[in-house]
């Protein structure tokens, strides 16, 4: 390396570190579960926003498209997003509204009709803004709601334990101007039905199976977090010793409040039984 | 509709339905799902394909899953909906699945029956499935053909295949919600006329398939019925998948 290349590196590894304190200066307004990570995402959406091939959208009723259930066969895709050795990723998190750029749909890389292979990579980060009284009812709400998204010529198939996504679109579609702003809109448009939601903004992937992996590793700590809430809400077991996601606990506040009033219901349970 | 190819061991089950499966994949305008049922593999074999994976191991990835901690049933009906795909071989317009032959002896209740719905449901994605059952009532038995629309029962020209046709199709009524049966006979030598004439069976017959060279040397060369030409077999094959109204 020369040193004019490792100066522009020192300016660039000063200039990443700035982005990401000024990203967490204006977006941690309250505490939630996910603030962390959804800084880590921003700066992450930040970086993405520098390549010449991102683009911002709007949600609207402009790109709706027809709900159907598809089952879209090798034969008949032109595109698959998300192929385990390509590259995928999906996550589903929220946090206070004032976070959250409503209505937007933010796509780094090439758009259906622009891409080049037919396995690409797909990163496809939800989010969601909202106000609830309880986190497990309502994460099971967001996933319903997600889940629940089905357009014509588009298959989407997911496995929630390992954050993945692998989604076909037809030829069909395509031809038929399919694009993922509109996949992007069903999703908004899904989450926003939840009852609490009030924001929603999707960013979605598909430049490199790198920058994919670069959210995925984010998306794992999302995961922890979850998986501790999800064993909470699940189990009643309060024995911090012997748990699994400990480190996880100690790690974010919001669980240890959601963890003490889960301890408190539950006592007051025993309480007027006896 | 859900077609299970039902009969006697070695009556030709696995070749009928490898030609059916041909048949469909010249189909254009209709998907098919294939489904390998034989914990051997027969019938995957017979179309000259090595399935990856088969939906015993998927159904053992669900169970390493539960354990892992997997417990919403919604995250677990997706999972298994995902899992599934990577389980299918598809050709052309024909989507196949082998069931494959399970190892671990667990009682896995909950898994069993959302895998076996999600079976289901699937099939309901296609235009028409074909399941190439395990020999003989075992299958019926355990209701593992219970969706079934239509039983396609393979008898040879013995009176012990045809005993066993029937018997399939008697426990068949009352396990699976079939609305249809039909018996076929296969690989007849001349001259058959007289055994059909002095067969009863309460069973609607729907052909006779000839004994064939082309099918007995694609059956011993192990090449794919995938590639058959046309031939006798072939041809009263897709008479009676037109009859019963599947191509």
């Amino acid at each position: 390396m020369n040193p004019q290349d490792s100066r522009q590196g020192n300016v660039r590894a000063i200039f990443e570190a700035r982005l990401v304190e000024n990203v967490r200066d204006r977006r941690v307004a309250k505490l939630g579960v996910f603030d962390d990570v959804l800084n880590q995402i921003f700066a992450i959406k930040e970086e993405l926003k520098r390549y010449p091939d991102f683009r911002v959208s709007k949600s609207g009723p402009e790109l709706f498209w027809e709900e159907e259930s598809t089952l879209i066969l090798e034969e008949e895709t032109a595109v698959e997003l998300g192929d385990p050795r390509a590259g995928s990723l999906m996550t589903l998190l929220w946090g206070d509204p004032s976070l959250i750029e409503d209505g937007t749909i933010a796509l780094a890389g090439p758009d259906l009709s622009e891409c080049t292979q037919r396995k690409i990579p797909f990163g496809l980060v939800i989010l969601a803004g909202a106000q609830f009284p309880d986190e497990y009812e309502f994460f099971r709400n967001l996933k319903d709601a997600f889940y629940a998204v089905k357009l014509k010529g588009f298959m989407a198939r997911m496995l929630p334990s390992r954050n993945t996504i692998w989604c076909r679109v037809s030829k069909d579609a395509i031809l038929q101007g399919f694009t993922l702003f509109h996949l992007g809109n069903a999703v908004i448009d899904s989450i926003k039905k939840v009852p609490g939601v009030s924001a929603a903004q999707v960013i979605m992937v598909t430049s490199t199976k790198e920058q994919v992996e670069k959210l995925k590793t984010v998306a794992e700590g999302a995961k922890r977090i979850v998986d501790a809430m999800v064993k909470m809400y699940s189990e009643l077991n309060f024995d911090c010793e012997s748990c699994d996601y400990r480190d996880v606990c100690e790690t974010v506040n919001e669980l240890k409040r959601i963890r003490d009033r889960l301890r408190k219901k539950v006592g007051d349970r025993q309480e007027d039984r006896r | 509709m859900i077609v299970a190819v039902c009969g006697k061991g070695g009556v030709g089950k696995t070749t009928i339905a490898a030609i059916a499966a041909k048949e469909f994949s010249q189909k254009e305008g209709i998907k098919a799902l294939i489904v390998d049922a034989d914990p051997a593999g027969g019938l995957c074999m017979a179309l000259g394909i090595t399935p990856e994976k088969t939906i015993n191991d998927v159904r053992e990835e669900i169970i390493r899953e539960v354990k892992a901690g997997l417990r919403d049933e919604r995250d677990l009906a997706v999972s298994i909906d995902y899992l599934l795909s990577t389980a299918i071989h598809e050709y052309k317009n024909l989507a196949i699945l082998s069931i494959g032959r399970p190892e671990d002896e667990g009682c896995y209740c909950k898994v069993n029956v959302i895998l076996k719905d999600a079976i289901e449901g699937l099939a309901g994605n296609f235009d028409l499935a074909i399941i190439d059952a395990e020999a003989g009532i075992e299958q019926v038995n355990r209701k593992v053909l219970s969706p079934i629309d239509y039983m396609l029962l393979i008898t040879d020209m013995s009176v012990k295949g045809l005993r066993v046709a029937e018997t399939i199709f008697t426990v068949g009524k009352r396990m699976t919600a079939m609305r249809g049966a039909g018996l076929v006979f296969n690989r007849a030598s001349n001259p058959i006329d007289s055994f059909l004439t002095n067969i009863q069976s309460s069973i609607q017959v729907l052909g006779v398939i000839p004994e064939d060279e082309t099918v007995k040397r694609f059956d011993e060369e192990g090449r794919s019925f995938l590639d058959i030409p046309p031939c006798p077999a072939q041809k009263v094959i897709s008479s009676i998948l037109k009859r019963i109204g599947l191509v």
